[in-house]
């Protein structure tokens, strides 16, 4: 079952309908008994291996709070168990053709894939507990209904946001959502889906004619797709977590906020502060704090060794292969870039205007995500490798600018695709102009019915209303 | 000022090299240009080897705000 399907669309109010007429004494069993039913729902094989990953994360939390000897060997074989399998998964998923032949049987790894549901963002979730509970930062979880369910809550399962288990656990105890919550959540649903179905999903053609489709275009048409995929996978990836973080507030629950206006962010450092946060914070706790306190006797070394780490186990966790690890490389190299040069950086924007600073480090980042992007987007290194040679050819590939360029993004010269094209680009536009002000509106409760009443309009008139269940990041 | 305030004051300066930072146990890191979570551990270092302590990580995740590394330094000095 995915966020924007008909199946959802019937669960949710159901659901809701169901928890809020049963009473608060009653959400936690019955959002544990949705949840289930929801990831059972996707594959029965998920629902097994979610059930035997979270009780082995609640027992094995339980040994660890009481264990007095062996304790850390307990806490490095949960951690390895559930990092193992995530790499094996990785790995079956990157299509590795060894691992297929070990199996020998078709369809494997489809199967797998299904089985494995939600996990790469449960299990993260499940390290960091476990990590909480070792370390004595938090008190292990007594109830495995409670921890449970914070695995399982379907509204963050497939995709995140990444939770902590103690804030999110608290929150199963409260009663039922308020009524600015409930407000919110509606209308947070209602941009999601907008996002996805209007923005995400119209500029997904246009960017699939640039990447994987074996067409050989100008630097220009190249250069727009690969911006434009950045573009698509932040609509595609915030609408999925809008429509997470409306859910759990129509059950009264506050997940993570995972975006906060991207585009926007002057240097790489500030964009991973405003993209997939959830994520990211995870990496900083898990990964780049622990390295940077031991390194912190070489002064700098201990940032660059911290942020090479990270962003290698980050490139792993979304996937094994060249592309991936050269994703990684390149953003570990701009964060070191950043960090060596952050007072001489300071010093430079002192000698220019504020707002030409800005728009200079604002579309210099842009650029190098996209740039990055690139290799996240193609399927293997040596397409990358293609559409870098088409980035060093002329503008139009020899042709004109229709031709050569609007005509090879909107897959045809005639009228109507053209016309597409100019429509999906004003909207994006837009958007991108207006978000923050539609965001504030459902913050403040102004107006938003009438807001919400024409992003419905928009999506009826320029939806895209197939293949709107699939969301990029439901592949990590 | 506190002299604890005063000598972490220094280490803030020559850290984020600006000579005229001033702070309060109340500064936190969006009032202090620079201090973010990727300094932080350079920042800890720094203090680490200006007081000659040893911060443990989980007093080096509890910094918010000058007033809690002021906290733990005096803890540290007291022995």
């Amino acid at each position: 079952m995915q966020f924007v399907s008909l199946s959802f669309l019937v669960f949710l109010p159901v659901v809701w309908l169901v928890v809020r007429l049963a009473g608060p004494a009653h959400k936690r069993a019955l959002l544990l008994l949705s949840s289930l039913l929801f990831v059972g729902w996707i594959s029965l094989g998920a629902l097994a291996v979610l059930l035997f990953f979270s009780l082995l994360t609640f027992y094995g939390g339980l040994a660890l709070s009481s264990a007095s000897s062996f304790r850390k060997q307990l806490f490095i074989g949960l951690v390895l168990l559930q990092a193992a399998s995530l790499l094996l998964l990785k790995y079956v998923e990157s299509g590795n053709a060894g691992l297929h032949l070990l199996f020998h049987e078709a369809g494997y790894r489809a199967d797998l894939i299904l089985f494995a549901a939600g996990f790469s963002f449960y299990a993260l979730q499940h390290i960091a507990y476990l990590s909480a509970v070792y370390h004595r930062r938090t008190v292990a979880e007594q109830s495995p209904f409670n921890f449970l369910l914070f695995s399982a809550f379907f509204p963050k399962f497939q995709s995140g946001p990444l939770e902590e288990a103690p804030q999110l656990i608290a929150q199963f105890q409260t009663g039922n959502a308020r009524p600015d919550q409930l407000q919110a959540g509606v209308h947070r649903i209602i941009l999601g889906i907008f996002k996805k179905m209007v923005l995400a999903d119209r500029l997904a053609p246009i960017v699939g004619r640039v990447f994987s489709s074996g067409q050989v275009s100008g630097s220009g048409a190249t250069a727009a797709g690969v911006c434009l995929f950045t573009v698509q996978l932040y609509f595609d990836f915030s609408a999925y977590s809008d429509i997470a973080i409306g859910t759990g507030k129509l059950f009264g629950i506050e997940l993570t906020e995972n975006f906060n206006f991207p585009f926007r962010a002057t240097s790489v450092s500030d964009f991973w502060r405003r993209w997939h946060i959830s994520l990211i914070n995870w990496f900083g706790k898990q990964v780049f704090n622990p390295v940077a306190y031991r390194l912190r006797r070489f002064g700098v070394m201990a940032i660059l060794g911290g942020v090479w780490a990270t962003f290698l186990l980050s490139g792993l966790w979304h996937g094994i292969g060249m592309t991936f690890l050269i994703w990684s490389l390149l953003h570990a190299l701009y964060l070191s870039f950043e960090t060596l040069t952050k007072y001489k950086r300071l010093g430079w924007s002192q000698r220019f205007p504020v707002w030409l600073y800005t728009f200079w480090s604002t579309t210099i980042t842009f650029l190098l995500v996209c740039f990055s992007n690139l290799f996240f987007r193609s399927a293997d290194l040596s397409e990358a490798l293609q559409l870098l040679r088409q980035l060093m050819t002329t503008p139009f590939g020899g042709k004109g600018l229709i031709a050569g360029f609007l005509s090879v993004l909107a897959g045809g010269g005639y009228q109507e695709a053209l016309f597409n094209l100019g429509v999906t680009g004003i909207l994006v536009l837009l958007f991108l102009i207006l978000e923050k002000s539609l965001l504030q509106r459902i913050l403040s409760g102004k107006g938003v019915w009438l807001q919400s009443f024409a992003l419905l309009l928009l999506v009826f008139v320029f939806g895209i209303f197939a293949h709107s269940d699939y969301f990029i990041y439901l592949q990590f | 000022m506190s002299h604890t305030l005063e000598e972490l004051n220094k280490v803030f300066c020559t850290v984020f090299m600006k000579q005229d930072l001033v702070l309060t146990p109340a500064t936190d890191a969006s009032q202090v240009e620079g201090w973010d979570s990727l300094t932080h551990m350079v920042l800890i270092s720094e203090t680490e080897k200006h007081f000659g302590i040893h911060f443990t990580f989980d007093e080096t995740m509890s910094f918010h705000q000058v007033g809690d590394i002021l906290k733990v330094i005096d803890k540290h000095l007291r022995g």
